[in-house]
Order: structure tokens, then sequence, then C-alpha cells
């Protein structure tokens, strides 16, 4: 059987992935009727799922609607949003700056010396 | 799109019959008006808020709920409201333990 305390993360992470998708998806208003326990069946993860549906059974059998979510999986957590950054180190206008490794470094080292502004 | 006021709740287990998550939300078109994630314990026969965080008074804000009924309310801001319920929850996977016990703990004084 599932521990229950990752039991208790999944869900949580189940529920705030559903609420985010509720939000965007009006036409789940129809879908998800007020007052109902929501439970969730995620692809391939055996022991959650025989748990979760054990407690929906109880909550459908003490008079609640259940909704019962399938998932597929999860998509991997978001990271950066950047396209293609640039790193630049900002220098006088009209001033072009090697671009060879040697002078990087030595402009580094003056930063990091304090001796530049 | 309907212009209607459209209100949902949804309970879901966290530790089987002591522990829910109730979430609420009001729709008015397209837009989420009004939304809640709260964290509720089973205490004295009945489900009782621990705590909760809503948009309601026209800002995000987290209300940690004490044994006595009084409430502590602390202004958050995380983005919208898919930012906020989400950084929500996840205060809840960290610290939901940690406020069961606070208030377990509460309510036996």
């Amino acid at each position: 059987m599932i521990d229950p305390h990752e039991f208790a993360q999944k869900q949580l992470e189940l529920t705030a992935e559903f609420g985010k998708y509720v939000f965007d998806h009006p036409e789940m208003d129809s879908r998800l009727p007020d007052g109902a326990y929501v439970y969730f069946q995620v692809r391939g993860e055996r022991e959650f799922n025989a748990y979760s549906r054990a407690l929906a059974q109880k909550r459908q059998a003490a008079g609640r609607p259940a909704v019962l979510v399938h998932i597929q999986g999860l998509a991997k957590p978001q990271r950066s949003r950047l396209l293609k950054p640039r790193i630049a180190f900002p220098g006088r206008p009209g001033i072009r700056r090697s671009k060879s490794r040697a002078a990087v470094r030595r402009r580094m080292r003056s930063v990091t010396s304090g001796a530049a502004k | 799109m309907s212009r209607k006021l459209v209100r949902r709740t949804w309970t879901t287990d966290i530790q089987a019959d002591e522990v829910q998550i109730r979430a609420h939300y009001q729709r008015l078109g397209k837009e989420i008006v009004r939304f809640t994630a709260q964290l509720e314990i089973w205490l004295s026969n009945k489900w009782q808020p621990v705590v909760r965080y809503d948009n309601a008074h026209g800002f995000c804000h987290r209300d940690t709920i004490h044994s006595d009924g009084s409430q502590d309310k602390s202004p958050v801001s995380f983005g919208d409201n898919n930012e906020t319920f989400t950084a929500a929850i996840a205060d809840l996977k960290e610290n939901w333990e940690a406020h069961v016990k606070r208030f377990r703990r509460e309510s036996r004084q």
C-alpha cells in the first residue's frame, strides 16, 4: 500500500494542477457538480490509484457525488521561460569589446578585484 | 459566453478521514473572480478550517485559523489567480502537517 505521506504529497500536487486546469477551462463547470469529491487515477500509478479509489468509494457510500479525473501523466515542471538569453557586460558605448576568452578573463578579474566600475 | 456567476466547491482527501482540501471558485463569464483553497481537519465531528488562501477583500491573502476561531490574515501576492492557487497548494504541500499539528495543539489547550 502507498505510504500515506507519499499519497498526501501526490494528492496536493494533483489538486494544484487540477485547480489550474479548471480555472483555464470554463467548460469544466458543467462537468463538475457543486460539492463533489474529486479523485484521481494516474496512468501507471497502481498503489496510488488503488488507495485513491478506496477513499472515493467511502465518500460515495456516505452520499457524496464523486468525480473521477483520469490523468495520463504530468508534464515536467516548467523551468525558465527565457528564450535564447544573451549575457552581456555593459560597457561604454562605441567601445568594441574583444570576445576572446583571454579578454573576457581579464575583464572578469578587473571586475572581481574592484578595479573597474 | 454567459455572464452568469458560476460557483463550484470540491474536496479531496489528503489524509483519509482526517485532513482534506476544500477548493472553491466563482467564475463570471470566462474569468475566475474568486477562489479559495482551504485545508481542513476532522475534529469534534466536523470539518474545521485550519489555513485558507483566497482573494476575497480585493487581494490575495492567507488566513491562519486558530482553534478559538480567531484568524491571522497575511497578504500574499504570487501573480494571477493560477499562480496564487499554485503557490497556495505548494505552501500546503510543504507545511500541511505543521498547520494540522498547530491546530490540534491549540484545540487541546
